[in-house]
């Protein structure tokens, strides 16, 4: 009977934190800033990490769970991570919208607050820039890099037909187009793969953990730096609990747990 | 023609394959910057900068004379903690006496802002005399670090003879002029980093009695000063006091200097020139091992330790260990009277202050960016104060040090970094920045300042931060994430992004189809031409004008027309003898025909039945009783020996 009733309690618990059927993510998101400014932190939470499981995915709604966790870290049931959590809130937010400016400066707050926690303990700040090939294919999209391919044959194929012209503006615009279009292949089909490859394969991470050790495959520390919490890293497919990193120019492994990923 | 045309389409194919080929080593290049991959999964190699980082270097004099002892000397410095290193070799050219190494290790652990440095260094030294004079290369020589070889660069040293009456220093006999490897631990130094006279003797080196016990070598520690502040530099010099002839130094164990920070001051330890001295009435060699600032961390009587170095020498004997007195210096506080607020004990030193904020024109919410750069001689504050309450929420400063070295005496610049978040709104005067420091010279207490200005915020103050947060755990954090905004309730207007991506094959398709299109164009107006004349040429060829004339031939008989049909027949035949002979038999003499054909290889019989045609042609022409059968026959006639002349035609092709 007793635990009948510790059942019965324990459900009663999870209805009230998960999304209501059929509850739309505005209405869980309403509930959810109702629980954080009543101060139920870790209700505010599961409401947002459910709504986040369920596949909701709105910037609104990252920035939202970005303050909640944030807010949790300042307080006294604050966890391992949460500065990671929230920060990771706000950077998804970035990478939904780009211009959201006042996601970007929480980040900034966040990220300066793990940077400062990090030097109360005697250690240093790290900072790692992206990989130089990830800079450049993120000038520009996938799509855009097929475009500047495309013209770039075009411009090949056109100086092929114009440098046979008679002596003339055509038949300069012929000689320049061919060596611009081989060149312009040259450049951006790679660029194109490979930023297929990084869209496709490659997602963008926080680090949710206070620090974060990268090993080899065979487990192994590697003689990258730790990770900070909060750090934006690059990630790969999972493999048997274990994500590839890339963190600028080092690569390794790390647990799954320590990361989070942020929706695309 | 067509050996030409086929030359010129070779040089075309060849030209554009040379350039395939480029563009597809540029394509390859580029692929190849990319990072290490499979096609479709991540690859992740493990970075080539994990196997070592120890850097190694060879040193000899460039000159030497015979039978005077010169030094190799291998140095391998590394930061990433102690060498293990062993197995030190160098192949000497033949000629030379080359003695075992010595080696040496040295260790230098520094902390700076939290951050500890590990560097050390190996050494491995081959005394070598060369018995002719000669100019000597030695291979590079080397040592096994972490398993690893190690080479050093190859070196040549010139063997001249002994100059007469040598004086007792011979170009080899120093110490090797080593370029200095280790980098300066002390964060980047700048440009007019100046070591100073770091060899000059910091006072009278003469003493009244050597240590007990202490005939041919001993040890000496001298610092400047005595008593210090904590926080002040003192300079701690250790010399090698010798008699004898040759003292070579093996290893070093440095002084503990456990309650000082230790900078060193000479790059190249041990390799200073020598001086004399008076120990107890005699005359004795001092050479400068050593030297460093070091700085009091606390107050007491501080003992530096002792170091402890091994020597050998035809005198003294080989490894023999030499240890250095162990000083006390007594480090005193600054005193607390008119100790100004905000001093931390330690900041001595004489010390300037410069700010620069930027941006001026900010936002409320926005960041601001403090530089505040504390420079001067000595130990500059770790920590600044910044004014608060001014509409300006500060952050932790991210910090630098950049070390200068004048004149043995250690100062620098220590850069405050501080980002800082615009709060209110309206012209804020963001006040002084201070930094109280103690001046030993002066001995009194110094306040330096500089005005960080204003800064003009547009905007109001943020909505207060919604109540009911838990209670921060200090102060400090409820200043950085108290500024955080408030949750979002409301979803605002937001599409997702949908994801395109480029299917890879047709992409390449489409990429490749211009260039293949404008080929094949190019291929097929290449092969309409070529056709075209081919059709000219067969068009003008002389069996075609054989053939035409006998249908005219025909045509005519049919019609009845007897002078076409001798015309055609005539044409033929001409026609034929010119494919077949070469011969323009037209303007020929038909009586002399037959001659001319045999003359130009045609049979006699086929030359003859040919003028026979050519006649009988001309005699239908004007014959007024031809009739269809005459006609006929010679049309066949005609057609028959157009026949045997193409046979013929064919053989001689």
């Amino acid at each position: 009977m007793r635990a009948l009733a510790g059942v019965s309690l324990a459900v009663a618990g999870l209805l009230l934190v998960l999304p209501a059927r059929g509850e739309t993510l505005e209405e869980g998101l309403a509930r959810a800033v109702t629980q954080l400014e009543a101060d139920r932190i870790e209700e505010a939470l599961a409401t947002l990490e459910a709504l986040a499981d369920r596949g909701s995915v709105h910037p609104d709604a990252s920035f939202t769970r970005g303050v909640a966790y944030a807010r949790r870290a300042r307080s006294k049931d604050a966890a391992p991570g949460d500065l990671g959590r929230a920060a990771a809130g706000f950077e998804e937010t970035l990478a939904l919208r780009p211009g959201d400016e006042e996601a970007r400066a929480a980040l900034t707050i966040v990220r300066g607050e793990v940077a400062r926690r990090r030097s109360h303990r005697g250690k240093d700040e790290v900072s790692v820039g992206s990989p130089p090939d990830r800079l450049l294919v993120e000038l520009a999209t996938e799509r855009v890099w097929a475009i500047l391919a495309a013209c770039s044959s075009l411009a090949f194929a056109l100086g092929l037909v114009l440098r046979r012209r008679p002596p003339g503006p055509a038949r300069v615009a012929g000689v320049l187009g061919v060596p611009l279009g081989i060149l312009g292949l040259a450049i951006f089909v790679p660029a194109t793969w490979w930023s297929g490859v990084l869209a496709r394969q490659r997602g963008v991470g926080v680090v949710v953990a206070p620090e974060l050790t990268l090993t080899d495959d065979a487990g192994v520390r590697t003689d990258a730096p730790v990770v900070p919490e909060a750090s934006r890293l690059e990630v790969g497919p999972a493999e048997d609990g274990r994500l590839p990193i890339r963190w600028g120019s080092y690569e390794g492994w790390a647990p799954v747990g320590a990361i989070r990923r942020l929706a695309r | 023609m067509t050996v030409g045309v086929t030359h010129r389409a070779a040089r075309w194919a060849a030209r554009w394959a040379a350039r395939g080929v480029l563009a597809l080593l540029v394509t390859l290049a580029l692929f190849a910057s990319l990072p290490g991959g499979r096609s479709t999964e991540l690859a992740f190699v493990p970075d080539a900068h994990a196997q070592s980082r120890a850097r190694a270097v060879t040193s000899a004099p460039k000159t030497a004379e015979v039978d005077a002892p010169f030094v190799i000397e291998l140095r391998v410095t590394s930061d990433e903690g102690p060498l293990r290193a062993e197995s030190p070799s160098l192949t000497p050219p033949i000629g030379l006496v080359v003695g075992h190494p010595s080696v040496s290790f040295f260790t230098n652990s520094t902390t700076i802002n939290g951050a500890r440095r590990d560097q050390s260094e190996y050494r491995a030294r081959w005394t070598i005399r060369a018995r002719e004079p000669g100019r000597y290369s030695f291979e590079a020589p080397s040592v096994t670090i972490r398993g690893e070889r190690l080479r050093g660069n190859p070196v040549t040293v010139e063997v001249v003879p002994a100059a007469a009456g040598g004086g007792a220093s011979s170009p080899g006999s120093q110490p090797p002029n080593v370029r200095f490897q280790f980098s300066w631990p002390f964060g980047s130094s700048t440009v007019d980093d100046d070591p100073g006279p770091t060899d000059e003797p910091v006072g009278d080196l003469s003493l009244p009695a050597a240590p007990p016990g202490k005939d041919a070598i001993f040890l000496r520690a001298v610092a400047d000063k005595t008593q210090a502040y904590v926080g002040e530099q003192i300079t701690l010099s250790f010399y090698l006091y010798f008699r004898v002839s040759e003292v070579e130094w093996t290893d070093k164990t440095e002084a503990p200097l456990r309650d000082f920070l230790r900078v060193p001051l000479m790059r190249d330890p041990g390799t200073s020139g020598t001086s004399p001295a008076t120990v107890g009435g005699r005359r004795w060699t001092v050479k400068l091992l050593d030297r460093a600032a070091i700085f009091p961390l606390r107050a007491g009587n501080l003992s530096t330790g002792s170091m402890a170095a091994r020597f050998r020498g035809r005198r003294i004997g080989s490894k023999v260990m030499e240890e250095s007195n162990d000083l006390t210096i007594v480090a005193i506080e600054p005193p607390e009277a008119g100790r100004p607020p905000g001093y931390a004990v330690g900041d001595v030193g004489r010390f300037e202050v410069e700010s620069d904020l930027r941006p001026r024109d900010a936002r409320v919410g926005d960041m601001v960016t403090a530089t505040i750069k504390v420079k001067g001689d000595g130990n500059p504050p770790t920590s600044i104060r910044l004014p608060e309450g001014r509409g300006i929420e500060w952050l932790d400063p991210d910090k630098s040090f950049e070390q200068v070295v004048r004149g043995g005496r250690i100062g620098g610049v220590r850069t405050f970094k501080v980002l800082g978040k615009v709060v209110r709104g309206g012209y804020l005067q963001l006040g002084q920045i201070e930094v109280p420091h103690w001046d030993p010279q002066a001995k009194a207490y110094v306040v330096a300042k500089a005005d960080l200005g204003g800064v003009r915020a547009e905007g109001s103050s943020p909505a207060p931060k919604p109540a009911g947060s838990a209670a921060p755990t200090s102060p400090e954090e409820q200043d950085a994430l108290a500024s955080l905004p408030a949750p979002r309730g409301e979803l605002r207007p937001f599409t997702r992004a949908p994801e395109v991506s480029v299917p890879f094959v047709p992409f390449l398709g489409a990429v490749a189809a211009p260039p293949l299109l404008v080929a094949l164009a190019f291929l097929g107006t290449r092969a309409a031409r070529s056709a075209r004349r081919r059709a000219a040429e067969r068009k003008e060829a002389p069996s075609t004008k054989v053939q035409q004339a006998l249908d005219e031939a025909r045509t005519a008989d049919a019609a009845g027309d007897t002078n076409a049909v001798a015309a055609g027949v005539e044409r033929a035949v001409h026609a034929a003898l010119l494919a077949s002979t070469g011969v323009r038999s037209r303007g020929a003499r038909l009586d002399e025909l037959a001659t001319e054909l045999e003359a130009a290889g045609l049979a006699r019989a086929v030359a003859d039945r040919a003028a026979d045609l050519l006649r009988a042609a001309e005699s239908l022409r004007f014959d007024p009783a031809a009739d269809a059968e005459g006609r006929s026959a010679l049309v066949a006639r005609a057609r028959s020996l157009a026949k045997e002349l193409a046979s013929v035609e064919r053989v001689q092709a």
